[in-house]
């Protein structure tokens, strides 16, 4: 038995309406890819190619956030060579930057105006699923 | 009923990303992997870049009972079955074989121009034709063709006529938002598959919208896929050609028929 394709499409593309865990993970893993796999310049000036470690650290913050019914964050390389993912739910923001040197960093936002931000100790896998837990209105 | 291209919908600036023009045929038997080889030192020249994929399932429309809608994942398969894809240079197009499978797409890359039904044709008839020769050449035989496709893939950024599913309405002349009792607030996500038969049992047209995120900008859009497929006259590239011509037309009078006027004025509808 072999799996088989349905679709003709060329264009990738993630449903929106079939967020289960496991497509979930599976389009934080293709965004993930696509980082992982841009070298020097990516953003066709200066951009340091992201560490290994970096998006290592990225998985193992992202993926214990799966069961929790987030939408897909938008995931970005950032200048120098770090990775930042963020949501913005219903008027609540929460930014989550790994640095180059392997240290996080977080900013939540709400319609409020009221913003925090602050660094994160080791890898804070806790942290970051209680972040997004307030995300979702928590 | 020929086709007359002249009353055919056409938009300055349609939406669509991407299309494909393919023909199904019976498998072919003595197909192996080393013909994917040899297909590709032919078209090398144009395509040079491959890619292997799972194989598509048969996807052969029946009249006598209910379209079946695209969600079988796992088929039997008495050998291990791939499908090559070979990209062209200029980075736009895209030759898929398979033993019984054979697809021409294009697709949007960067700024360009959306390639008309009149560009794409004649490349399609081009690729295929190479092909036919190639099995002619390795004596595989000419291929028993059993259905034609066209698809359509359009894509509707947010912010370009919709924001949100409360829009939905306004992009979609089907979809009216309006529930019975209030009770509903506004969906979070709407689905919408639909098919028509065509004509004569000559096919079925598939409409299918779904919300979704564009991977290579990460842009949240509207996907509206349009496919017909139907049986053509005979194996010839007269004959497929033809069906193309349906399909296609269906395609296109179906996106203007299914999306809403005040849409058809953002894309620029000539007629």
């Amino acid at each position: 038995m072999l799996r088989v394709a349905t679709s003709v499409q060329w264009t990738s593309v993630i449903s929106l309406m079939d967020q289960t865990p496991v497509t979930w993970l599976h389009a934080v893993g293709q965004k993930l890819d696509l980082i992982r796999s841009a070298g020097r310049n990516w953003d066709r000036e200066r951009g340091e190619p992201i560490n290994p470690e970096i998006v290592h650290m990225a998985c193992e913050l992202l993926v214990p956030l799966s069961p929790l019914g987030l939408p897909v964050p938008r995931i970005a390389p950032v200048l120098g060579g770090g990775i930042q993912f963020e949501w913005d739910i219903q008027g609540r923001e929460l930014e989550i930057e790994i640095l180059p040197d392997q240290t996080v960093e977080y900013l939540i936002a709400d319609k409020s105006g009221g913003v925090n931000e602050g660094p994160l100790s080791g890898v804070p896998i806790d942290q970051v699923r209680a972040l997004a837990q307030w995300l979702l209105g928590g | 009923m020929p086709i007359n291209p002249d009353t055919t919908p056409e938009f300055e600036q349609p939406p669509v990303i991407e299309t494909a023009l393919g023909v199904e045929f019976k498998p072919i038997e003595r197909w192996d992997i080393p013909h994917f080889g040899l297909f590709w030192e032919r078209i090398r020249g144009d395509f040079p870049q491959y890619g292997v994929q799972p194989p598509l399932g048969s996807q052969i429309e029946m009249f006598d009972k209910p379209p079946v809608l695209p969600r079988i994942d796992f088929q039997l398969l008495e050998r291990p079955e791939v499908r090559c894809w070979f990209f062209h240079s200029d980075a736009d197009r895209l030759i898929q074989v398979q033993r019984d499978r054979f697809l021409h797409n294009w697709r949007k890359a960067g700024d360009s121009e959306y390639s008309r039904y009149g560009k794409i044709k004649p490349k399609f008839q081009s690729a295929w034709e190479s092909f036919c020769d190639f099995l002619a050449s390795e004596s595989l035989g000419a291929p028993d063709v059993v259905q034609c496709e066209v698809t359509y893939i359009n894509h509707i950024e947010i912010g370009q006529g919709w924001n949100s599913m409360v829009d939905l309405p306004q992009v979609v002349s089907a979809w009216s938002g309006e529930t019975s009792d209030g009770f509903l607030p506004i969906p979070e996500g709407v689905q919408v598959v639909a098919t028509y038969l065509i004509q004569d049992n000559k096919g079925r047209l598939h409409v299918t919208l779904q919300p979704a995120i564009r991977i290579a900008d990460q842009r949240q859009v509207l996907q509206l896929s349009l496919t017909a497929r139907g049986a053509p006259a005979g194996s010839g590239t007269a004959a497929i050609l033809e069906w193309l011509d349906l399909g296609h037309e269906w395609v296109v009078r179906g996106f203007a028929d299914f999306t809403s006027e005040k849409m058809h004025k953002l894309w620029g509808r000539r007629r």
